[in-house]
C-alpha cells in the first residue's frame, strides 16, 4: 500500500514536471520569437541604412539571416505545437475556443510568410524526421492540404519513421496501377485502370505544362509549379473513381465514353473510282481531310482516288496561326463561310504514269462544293446556352459545392495529408520522363488511405452529385448529337470519254436511337455538262439513298462504325462516247453496301471496308459484287492533338 | 494578395481585401460553376475575411478535347495577379473530362 502511494506520488510528480517543463517551454519560444523579432528589427535597421560601410553591413547581414532562420524555426515549432494541441482536443473545445487557436496559427502563420522562404528544402524534412519521436509534423510548404498535422494519437506517428519521411524512388518498371475493390463485371477492372490511367496521364500533362520554364510565374521556381500542379482535387472523374473504389456503376463510366463522330465526310462521292462512300454525309473536317480509297462502287472501274475535301476558312486560320480552336468564335460573315468547303479527288489511274499521285488536271476526277445550312451538332451553338446554364445552376453546382466540403474533410486527415506531402515531394523531384511512374506509384499508394466515417459521407453524396451531373451532361450531349445537319453538294464529274456531269446532292441527316446511331439520306439529281446528242435529255439520273450508321465495340478496346446504305438509281438516259458510239446503259440500278470503318486510335486515321451487292453496274448490266476499301484521315484531330499553329 | 510558397492556388490576402475573378473560356461552351467556401458563388468579386476555399469548375461542352479556360485572380493594387487555366486534355483524355477545376484557397 505504503509502495503503491509512492508509486503515485512519483508519478503525480513527473505529470507535474512534464506539465511545467511544457508551459514553460511555451513561455520560452514566445519570448525567443518576440526577442528575435527585436532583434531582426535592430539588424534591419543597420541594413537599411545607407551610411554604414559595406563590410559592416555584409557582417550584418549574416547576422540578420541567422536570426531569421531561427524565427522561421521557432515560429514553425509554434504553429506545430498548436496544430497539434488542436488535433488532439479539438472535439473537446468550443467553437469560439477553436477560433482563438486558429487565430493564433493564422498569426503565425503570417508572421513566418512575412520572413520569406529562405529555408532550404531538407529543413522541413527534419521537422517532419523529428516528428517521429513525438513531435508534430510540418509540412514543406505552407499548402493549406499539407499542413494538416498528425499528432501520435491520430495513429499516424506509427508510419512516421525516418524512412516513411523518405520520398520514394522512382521504381524501374512503370507500376500497372491497380484499381483497389472488386469489379462487379468481367473485364471492368480493365476498364477503370484504363481510365485512372487517363486521368493520371491528364494531370501528368499538366504538371510538365505548368512547370515549362516559359510558363512559370513570376518568383515561381520549377519545383513549386510542380508541387502546385498536383491537385488531385482538380479531377472531380479521378476523385470519384478513387474515392469510391469502384463503387460507381460501370455503366456510368462505358456509357460517357465518347462515340466517334460519325457526321463527317471524309472521302470522295460514290461516282469517283475506288469510292468506299456509296452515301454521302452532311458535315466535313474543320480544316483539311483526305481520303485515299480504292476498287469501285457503282461503275466496273477500278482504281485508287484520292480526295482532298476541306474548309478554306479552317485553312486560312490555319495557316494565319489564329489557333484552330478559337477559330469556331466568329464574326457574322466568316460564320456563314464557314459552312462553305470544297473536295478535289484525283484517279491515280489516270495520265502517263498510272498508280502514282501526280494531283495535275490529268487525274483530276471530280471536285466538289457543298455549304451546310443546317449543322446543330456543335456543343457551342447558341442553341444550347439554356441548357448548359441548367446544367452548371443544377448539379454541376453541387458537385462544385461538395468538392469545397470534401476538402475540409480530407485537410483534417493525417494520412491524406502524409500522403499528399509525399506525392508533391516526389512530383517535384521526378523528372519528365519518370513522372508516369510517380504518379501511378503514388495513386496506388492512395487507395492505401484509411477513409474516415465522416469522409465515406461525403464521398456517398458527391458520387451522387456527380452521377446526377454526367448524366445531366450525357443527355444534353445525346440531344446535340441527334441534331439534325443539312446540306447541299454540288459535284462536277470529269470523265475521260465521256461527257462530264454536275450532280446535285440534297444531304439531310438526323441521329436516332437516343445519339447512337446517324440517319442519312442523298437525293441526287445529275445532269449533263453539255447535249448527250439528239433526242436525248439533260438529266442523266436521280437516286435516292439512305445510311444508316451505328459505332460498335468498346473504344477502349476495339471500336468501328458499322454502315448499312442502300441507293436506288434511275438512269434516264442512255450514254453517248466520245467517239459517238452509244452505251446502253438506261434503266434502274439497286446498291447495297455492308461498310465498316476501323478508326486508329488517336490518330486521325480510319479505314473504310466495304462489301457492295448492286444488281448491275452502271456500265455493264449484270450482278455485281465488289469489295473497297481504303484509309481517311482528319487533320482535325491531328491539329487538336499538336496544335501546330 | 501573394502567392505562398510559389503556389498559385494557396493565396495569402490581406484581411478584408477584395479579390476579383475572371474566367475566360476557349474552345468550349463557357460554362462555370463557382463555390465559396461551401456555397455557390455566381459574383465576381469577394472579399477575404478567414480562410476562405475558392472552387472554379470548368465544363466542357466538347468530348473531342481542346477546351480551356483562363482564369486570373487579382486582389487590391500592389499584390500578386494570379493567372491559371484549366485545359481539358486531348483526343483520349479528353473522353472523360466533362469537367476539371481548381480550389483555391485565401486566407
Amino acid at each position: 500500500m505504503r509502495a503503491k502511494w509512492i508509486s503515485m506520488l512519483i508519478a503525480i510528480t513527473i505529470l507535474f514536471q512534464g506539465g511545467i517543463v511544457a508551459h514553460g517551454q511555451e513561455v520560452a519560444n514566445n519570448k525567443s520569437i518576440s526577442d528575435l523579432k527585436e532583434q531582426i528589427e535592430r539588424l534591419l535597421k543597420v541594413e537599411r541604412d545607407e551610411t554604414v560601410p559595406a563590410d559592416v553591413k555584409s557582417l550584418n547581414h549574416g547576422f540578420l539571416e541567422a536570426r531569421r532562420a531561427e524565427l522561421r524555426v521557432l515560429l514553425q515549432k509554434r504553429i506545430n505545437s498548436l496544430r497539434s494541441y488542436r488535433t488532439s482536443v479539438g472535439s473537446a473545445l468550443t467553437s469560439a475556443e477553436i477560433q482563438v487557436v486558429d487565430n493564433s496559427i493564422r498569426d503565425l502563420e503570417k508572421d513566418l510568410q512575412e520572413l520569406g522562404p529562405g529555408a532550404p528544402q531538407s529543413a522541413p524534412q527534419t521537422e517532419a524526421v523529428a516528428s517521429a519521436s513525438g513531435a508534430s509534423f510540418a509540412a514543406p510548404d505552407e499548402d493549406r492540404s499539407v499542413v494538416a498535422i498528425a499528432s501520435p494519437k491520430a495513429g499516424f506517428s506509427g508510419r512516421l519513421t525516418p524512412s516513411a519521411q523518405v520520398v520514394p524512388a522512382v521504381p524501374a518498371a512503370t507500376p500497372d496501377f491497380t484499381p483497389k475493390g472488386s469489379a462487379s463485371e468481367p473485364g471492368s477492372e480493365n476498364l477503370i485502370r484504363d481510365d485512372v490511367r487517363r486521368q493520371l496521364a491528364s494531370i501528368e500533362a499538366d504538371i510538365i505544362k505548368k512547370s515549362r520554364s516559359e510558363n512559370l510565374l513570376p518568383h515561381q521556381t520549377r519545383e513549386q509549379a510542380r508541387m502546385a500542379a498536383i491537385d488531385f482535387t482538380a479531377n472531380p472523374q479521378l476523385y470519384a473513381e478513387l474515392l469510391t473504389n469502384l463503387e460507381l456503376p460501370h455503366e456510368e463510366f462505358v456509357k460517357d465514353l465518347e462515340a466517334a463522330r460519325i457526321d463527317k465526310q471524309v472521302g470522295g462521292a460514290e461516282g469517283n473510282a475506288g469510292s468506299t462512300t456509296l452515301v454521302s454525309k452532311g458535315g466535313t473536317p474543320a480544316v483539311l481531310g483526305f481520303a485515299v480509297e480504292n476498287g469501285g462502287l457503282t461503275r466496273t472501274v477500278d482504281g485508287t482516288t484520292v480526295t482532298f475535301r476541306g474548309n478554306p476558312v479552317g485553312l486560312v486560320e490555319a495557316f494565319q496561326k489564329t489557333g484552330f480552336i478559337p477559330s469556331y468564335q466568329d464574326s457574322k460573315s466568316t460564320e456563314l463561310l464557314r459552312k462553305l468547303s470544297f473536295s478535289v479527288s484525283f484517279d491515280t489511274s489516270r495520265g502517263n504514269t498510272p498508280g502514282t499521285l501526280l494531283a495535275n488536271r490529268q487525274q483530276l476526277s471530280s471536285y466538289s462544293f457543298r455549304y451546310e445550312f443546317k449543322n446543330d451538332r456543335d456543343p457551342r451553338n447558341k442553341k444550347y446556352a439554356d441548357e448548359w446554364a441548367k446544367l452548371v445552376s443544377g448539379h454541376a453546382q453541387q458537385v462544385a459545392n461538395a468538392l469545397s466540403s470534401g476538402l475540409l474533410v480530407l485537410d483534417s486527415n493525417p494520412e491524406y495529408a502524409e500522403w499528399l506531402r509525399i506525392t508533391k515531394q516526389a512530383v517535384a523531384n521526378a523528372s519528365d520522363a519518370d513522372l508516369p511512374n510517380v504518379l501511378a506509384q503514388r495513386f496506388e499508394a492512395f487507395q492505401e488511405i484509411k477513409i474516415p466515417p465522416e469522409f465515406v459521407q461525403f464521398i456517398n453524396s458527391f458520387r451522387t452529385e456527380f452521377i446526377a451531373y454526367r448524366q445531366d451532361r450525357s443527355k444534353l450531349l445525346e440531344i446535340i448529337a441527334k441534331a439534325p445537319i443539312f446540306t447541299v453538294e454540288y459535284v462536277n464529274n470529269r470523265r475521260p470519254g465521256l461527257i462530264d456531269t454536275s450532280t446535285l446532292n440534297f444531304i439531310a441527316e438526323t441521329g436516332m436511337f437516343q445519339g447512337k446511331a446517324d440517319l442519312t439520306y442523298n437525293g441526287t439529281v445529275t445532269f449533263f455538262n453539255s447535249s448527250p446528242g439528239a433526242g436525248m435529255k439533260r438529266v442523266r439520273n436521280f437516286d435516292h439513298s439512305l445510311r444508316l450508321d451505328m459505332p460498335i465495340g468498346d473504344p477502349r478496346r476495339f471500336s468501328g462504325i458499322l454502315t448499312f446504305a442502300g441507293k436506288y438509281k434511275r438512269l434516264m438516259e442512255d450514254e453517248m462516247t466520245s467517239g459517238g458510239a452509244k452505251m446502253k446503259i438506261k434503266g434502274d440500278m439497286a446498291t447495297g453496301q455492308l461498310l465498316f470503318t476501323i478508326p486508329i486510335k488517336g490518330s486521325g486515321f480510319k479505314i473504310p471496308i466495304s462489301l457492295t451487292f448492286a444488281n448491275r453496274t452502271e456500265f455493264v448490266k449484270e450482278k455485281e459484287v465488289r469489295g473497297n476499301f481504303g484509309f481517311t484521315f482528319d487533320l482535325d484531330s491531328i491539329l487538336e492533338k499538336f496544335k501546330p499553329f | 494578395m501573394r502567392m505562398i510558397n510559389g503556389n498559385p492556388r494557396r493565396l495569402l490576402c490581406r484581411p478584408g481585401e477584395t479579390i476579383t475573378v475572371e474566367v475566360t473560356a476557349e474552345g468550349t461552351a463557357p460554362n462555370v460553376a463557382m463555390s465559396l467556401n461551401g456555397h455557390t458563388f455566381n459574383g465576381s468579386n469577394f472579399s477575404v475575411d478567414t480562410k476562405t476555399d475558392l472552387v472554379i469548375l470548368g465544363i466542357f461542352s466538347n468530348d473531342a478535347g481542346g477546351g480551356r479556360y483562363d482564369i486570373k485572380l487579382s486582389g487590391d493594387p500592389g499584390g500578386d495577379d494570379i493567372p491559371d487555366d484549366i485545359t481539358q486534355g486531348e483526343g483520349d483524355l479528353a473522353r472523360k473530362e466533362g469537367t476539371r477545376g481548381y480550389i483555391f484557397t485565401l486566407g
